[in-house]
């Protein structure tokens, strides 16, 4: 369970610019699905809802990326996972139920017209510390330099988004000094597992380092932190 | 595309409700059981959250959050709707 000692980071970036996305929180069903009645009343009261809505719809999402590093076995209900903001970018997630109730969680959000982005990190170290970064896939001005992905990349890298984002974490990682790096996802009982960092062509993992990956629409994201 | 059934709900059926949902299409033409929904569908996990609401009216049955988290692949879908039909 999250909790002080080993940081976990997580992030998750949600487009805006999705038709989907827009005038999400007058649909009903679909909130009374994923909030909670103190969520409902947060967005009820909002002058953008739909801001609101994908806000704590990032936090909830990033934050059960960390969970379920601590515990593979954990069961994602959107409405246990309870977002409560402390300031307009910051704030915490504290899980009510399930086999991981009790544990809070840090948030950090960075908003544009275009997208939603939340950072996530339990244990001791700072929000400050993660390394995070969120682009535009396919935008004409990106530099697309050649990468080379290893077998075990391309076998957990299921999308050219995924890919995106991992050549994103690649970035950050050489920014951190860690080098050549390659990303890995094992499945696991229920879901894919979390992102894993190795350096390239080792077998065992990078120790020291925590990696989490998002991407939605036309943006892709990565958060590294040192745990 | 595979042909599963299990108990009278079909992967097809499933696929029906799923493929509006579907970003990456290219991937609907070897769908299996073990087709995973968001990861090799490009279905992001809002749009899941719909697609188990689409279940629950076209099957007329009620997924509980637990039941819900279990929809990763076609087959769970198919499994988890079977079994709240019963």
């Amino acid at each position: 369970m999250p909790g002080p000692g080993r940081s976990s980071v997580g992030n998750d970036v949600v487009d805006l610019g999705r038709p989907e996305a827009r005038n999400k929180a007058e649909d009903e069903r679909f909130i009374r699905r994923v909030l909670n009645a103190a969520e409902l009343a947060w967005l009820r009261s909002a002058p953008d809802p739909d801001q609101v809505l994908w806000m704590i719809w990032a936090a909830k999402e990033a934050a059960f990326k960390i969970v379920q590093k601590q515990d593979g076995g954990a069961v994602f209900a959107h409405r246990s996972y309870e977002v409560l903001p402390s300031s307009e970018t910051r704030g915490t997630v504290e899980v009510r139920g399930g086999s991981n109730r009790g544990a809070s969680i840090h948030v950090e959000w960075n908003a544009t017209d275009l997208r939603m982005h939340c950072l996530a990190l339990s244990g001791s170290a700072d929000l400050k510390s993660i390394r995070a970064d969120v682009s535009e896939i396919d935008h004409p001005a990106a530099a697309r330099p050649p990468v080379r992905w290893s077998d075990r990349e391309l076998l957990s890298a299921r999308s050219a988004e995924s890919l995106e984002a991992r050549l994103l974490a690649k970035r950050l990682a050489s920014d951190a000094g860690l080098g050549s790096v390659e990303i890995v996802r094992e499945p696991r009982a229920r879901r894919l597992g979390p992102p894993v960092l190795y350096a390239a062509g080792e077998a065992a993992p990078l120790e020291g380092w925590d990696l989490s990956l998002s991407h939605d629409g036309v943006f892709a994201a990565a958060a590294l932190c040192p745990v | 595309m595979a042909s599963d059934t299990k108990d009278g709900v079909t992967i097809e059926q499933v696929l029906e409700i799923i493929k509006p949902f579907v970003k990456n299409t290219a991937a609907l033409e070897n769908t299996t059981g073990d087709t995973r929904i968001m990861e090799d569908l490009g279905v992001n996990s809002a749009r899941l959250v719909d697609i188990v609401l689409e279940f629950e009216d076209k099957f007329g049955v009620e997924i509980d959050n637990d039941s819900a988290d279990r929809v990763q692949t076609l087959g769970d879908a198919v499994q988890v709707i079977q079994e709240k039909m019963k």
